[in-house]
């Protein structure tokens, strides 16, 4: 589904990727998983059109996407979150919410301004569709509150609400776990799993090595920008480089 | 709420509307005085308002004033200088695309830069404006300006042309208004709220930021122009000195103390501050040490504007009162 | 074009070149620690020549006194200013700017009261003219301001490129959390910084005391050239302001010799829509 070929991308001459490749097929639930550095949220970045690399391709669905403006990959269906708490923190939580659902035409300024009956369709299905969302996520009692003032667990609930929002094919989550305590941990292992469960393919960078071993069926492994390993958990395990980085870090 | 909301505001627009007639049966002296005021306060209610929109968007633009004074100069080249065009109205229209398109040609350079750039290169426009305005005397009159600009027809409708101006600029006020709460009430001025908080994660929400940012700024400047050109008339004439930096100081005092939270905020805060200058106008130089001080003030102990004192009392009296639906109001913020 | 006209010109852009670099650089400082671009950085330009003014004419000093005088006090207007205006709201990025905004208007408005609607001048000590090679000839005050300038400018880069503080300042810029994390007293060294900044902002004003009139708004043409060149030389990087400077003080000596004094205004921002369009980050910037 998502093909990342021959990454290269630098910053002021420091080599973020060197030559990354590999693959995240329909139905996966594939983790990311490196030490700090290793260049797993640039890689995120380059995927979604944040940075454009400077050599090499990404292709989704066989479409070249390399480079395109995050706004229209994330439109391909493609949704991402962030590694801190990436919230519109003075909006309420169905306003976030609501940002993430897309619509099969942009609202327009005019039909905005003028109420038409169409915008009054579209602005109706948004609602729903973001209640929808909060309904899955059990996120009622807290549905007009501002984003703000929720705990950091539950801000991290929200935002993967609004990825959630766009129905996509393909979820890229950036450290979700991080920050979190055990069981808020095995909460979200849980929904990502239902949500895997119903067809969605998910990418998940962490660094919590157990929650990723335990659920994903694929790991690709980074070290100083480059894949040191590719497969599934138990090769990963075995894999002599991997213990070689690893060193010391029971998974 | 909303339908207490909506009826208080219709009383209100019933009693601008009658005010005219009220005062002058009762005390016509004082009517020149009012609608003055007035005309005033309801040509900065809509400035106000339009840069309110755009700081939703986190757009900070130091230039509202080169704007108004855009479309006011391109009303009084059109009617006077040039004698091109008679009917006022057009001149106001071309005079707010005229603003418009300059304000789209600035976004387009700036827009997608950091914020920082937009406040500047907008402040640097507005200084610029000034120099230019005074250095040719075609088409823009150089120091003196452009005098006698005429009203538009159907100024004398309701009797003087104060009174035709009321009228004009109140209408001008409550369309400004009913587009700009429509808008915020809109997905589209959602998106203007979260761009203006986070305008990356908009992005990865599949929002072409750069495209809304030039909309919002170019639709505020048009509804700014629309004003402008009616300032021109009501001036009868405008001049370099008519628009210096203070016009867009002002625009962006009537949002700081009137508060950015809530759309109300701009309106009471053009309010407040028409009224602080026809007090301050007899006090000279004295008005920039106020205003600057009053700006360290409000942004140090009431960053919201005074609306934000309006939202606690209205949480306070909610808690206290009789009727609550069970899980509390739903009340989408207007915006 | 004869050879004479373009040295002159070239000898006034490096003069104006000067100035500006005073100010461009103050205002890149504080705009490097507190990413907020200061607005009021114009007053003090004014009240440094207010003082250079007022000490001189008051109080009898002489002239180069005067400049020691702003030597010694403002780093401490400086710290001030910071710990009054900018430290309780520090977070609010829209609030900084806008607190700036009214400290410049309340200052320019009390300039405005104090000191009256009358420009007034202040002479340098030695009214000599100099004859330089090539047939120019300039006044030994806007040399001194230049040598002055320039000597300044060397202290502020090595105070930033070599001393422990330099390099605190460099690290709260780029990283302001790991910064602290090191142990750098954050708010000590922003509060040097906006000394070091806002001394160089009155420096300029009491050097060019002597070369120009006087007046309240004397600090709003340097703060707009100012600007200009932060954008122009990458914000944040003093090496950039000082490159810009001179540019742009070539710009506004051979626009203004050549096309009329507001030449200088439209050329530099014309200059900055090219560069904007182009290379945002600034001839020196980094991303």
């Amino acid at each position: 589904m998502l093909e990342v070929e021959g990454i290269v991308k630098s910053f002021a001459g420091l080599m973020a990727i060197n030559e990354l490749s590999f693959a995240v097929h329909r139905g996966d639930l594939l983790g990311l998983i490196g030490p700090n550095g290793a260049g797993k949220s640039v890689t995120v970045n380059v995927i979604t059109g944040f940075y454009r690399p400077n050599r090499g391709s990404v292709r989704y669905r066989r479409e070249e996407i390399t480079g395109l403006r995050p706004d229209l990959i994330v439109r391909k269906k493609i949704s991402r979150t962030f590694q801190h708490s990436t919230l519109f923190f003075d909006l309420s939580v169905i306003d976030n919410i609501s940002m993430g659902v897309r619509t099969t035409s942009e609202v327009g300024l005019m039909e905005a301004v003028f109420k038409t009956g169409s915008n009054r369709q579209k602005e109706k299905r948004i609602r729903e569709r973001a209640e929808e969302v909060i309904a899955l996520l059990k996120l009622e009692r807290h549905a007009y509150e501002e984003a703000k003032r929720l705990p950091y667990g539950l801000q991290r609930v929200v935002s993967m609400g609004t990825a959630l929002a766009g129905n996509p094919d393909l979820l890229i989550l950036d450290e979700p776990l991080t920050g979190l305590i055990s069981a808020e941990v095995e909460e979200v292992m849980d929904r990502i799993n239902y949500l895997h469960t119903r067809g969605l393919t998910v990418m998940i960078i962490e660094h919590n090595m157990r929650a990723v071993m335990g659920h994903c069926n694929r790991i690709v492994v980074m070290t100083f920008g480059t894949k040191i390993a590719e497969g599934t958990p138990q090769e990963i395990r075995q894999n002599p480089e991997v213990i070689k980085s690893y060193l010391g870090v029971s998974s | 709420m909303n339908n207490i909301k909506t009826f208080l505001v219709l009383i209100l627009l019933v009693l601008l509307a009658g005010l005219p007639f009220l005062i002058k049966g009762i005390a016509p002296g004082w009517w020149e005085l009012f609608s003055h005021i007035l005309t005033k306060i309801f040509l900065n209610v809509a400035f106000g308002l339009c840069l309110w929109m755009m700081l939703q968007a986190g757009m900070l633009s130091l230039g509202q004033g080169a704007f108004i004074a855009i479309s006011a100069y391109m009303t009084g080249i059109l009617s006077v200088k040039y004698q091109l065009v008679t009917n006022l109205w057009l001149c106001y229209l071309i005079g707010a695309l005229t603003a418009s398109v300059v304000s789209l040609l600035l976004g387009l350079i700036t827009v997608h830069l950091r914020r920082i750039f937009f406040l500047l290169v907008t402040w640097a426009f507005a200084e610029m404006l000034h120099p230019i305005l005074t250095s040719f005397e075609n088409p823009f009159g150089g120091a003196a300006g452009i005098v006698n600009i005429p009203p538009p027809s159907g100024i004398s409708l309701f009797g003087e042309p104060g009174t035709g101006y009321y009228f004009i600029t109140l209408l001008y006020a409550v369309v400004v208004t009913l587009i700009i709460w429509s808008v915020s009430l809109s997905k589209v001025g959602l998106i203007y709220k979260s761009i203006g908080q986070n305008d990356i994660l908009t992005t990865f929400c599949g929002i072409h930021v750069r495209r809304y940012k030039l909309q919002v700024f170019a639709l505020g400047c048009f509804l700014t122009g629309v004003g402008g050109g009616i300032l021109a008339s009501y001036l009868t004439a405008v001049s370099p000195e008519t628009f210096t930096f203070f016009a867009s100081l002002d625009i962006i005092m009537i949002n700081l103390i009137g508060g950015m939270g809530f759309i109300m905020g701009p309106i009471i805060g053009a309010v407040i501050l028409t009224g602080m200058n026809e007090i301050l106008f007899a006090v000279g130089y004295y008005k920039m040490t106020v205003y600057g001080l009053m700006i360290i003030l409000v942004i140090r102990f009431l960053p919201g504007g005074l609306i934000s004192i309006l939202a606690v009392l209205r949480t306070a009296f909610r808690r206290t009162g009789g009727n609550q639906k069970k899980g509390g109001e739903v009340e989408r913020t207007v915006a | 074009m004869p050879s004479q006209l373009i040295m002159q010109m070239a000898v006034t852009g490096l003069v104006l070149g000067s100035i500006y670099m005073l100010m461009a650089s103050g205002l890149t400082l504080i705009y490097g620690i507190m990413h907020q671009v200061n607005m009021a950085h114009g007053v003090f330009f004014m009240l440094g020549a207010m003082l250079a003014y007022y000490a001189t004419k008051f109080a009898g000093l002489p002239y180069f006194v005067s400049l020691f005088l702003i030597l010694a006090v403002f780093p401490f207007i400086g710290i001030l200013f910071e710990r009054v205006i900018f430290r309780p709201i520090r977070h609010l990025w829209l609030a900084g700017y806008m607190s700036t905004i009214g400290v410049w208007i309340m200052i320019e408005g009390l300039g405005w009261q104090f000191f009256g609607t009358v420009e007034k001048g202040l002479s340098f000590p030695y009214e000599v003219l100099l004859r330089l090679p090539g047939g120019v000839i300039i006044p030994l005050s806007k040399v001194t301001v230049c040598l002055l300038a320039v000597l300044i400018i060397a202290v502020v880069y090595f105070v930033v490129g070599r001393t422990k503080l330099g390099r605190q300042m460099r690290a709260i810029e780029q990283q302001p959390k790991a910064a602290k994390l090191m142990g750098i007293n954050s708010d000590r060294v922003v509060a040097m910084g906006f000394a070091l900044g806002i001394t160089l902002a009155g420096m300029a004003g009491g050097l060019v005391s002597t070369l120009y009139s006087i007046s309240p708004t004397s600090g709003s043409g340097p703060m707009l050239k100012a600007f200009i060149i932060i954008i122009l030389g990458g914000l944040g990087s003093v090496t950039g302001s000082v490159v810009a400077s001179f540019l742009l003080g070539f710009i506004d000596s051979f626009g203004g010799t050549l096309f009329g004094p507001q030449a200088g205004h439209f050329l530099g921002f014309a200059l900055v829509i090219v560069l904007l369009i182009f290379k945002p980050a600034g001839i020196f910037g980094h991303e």
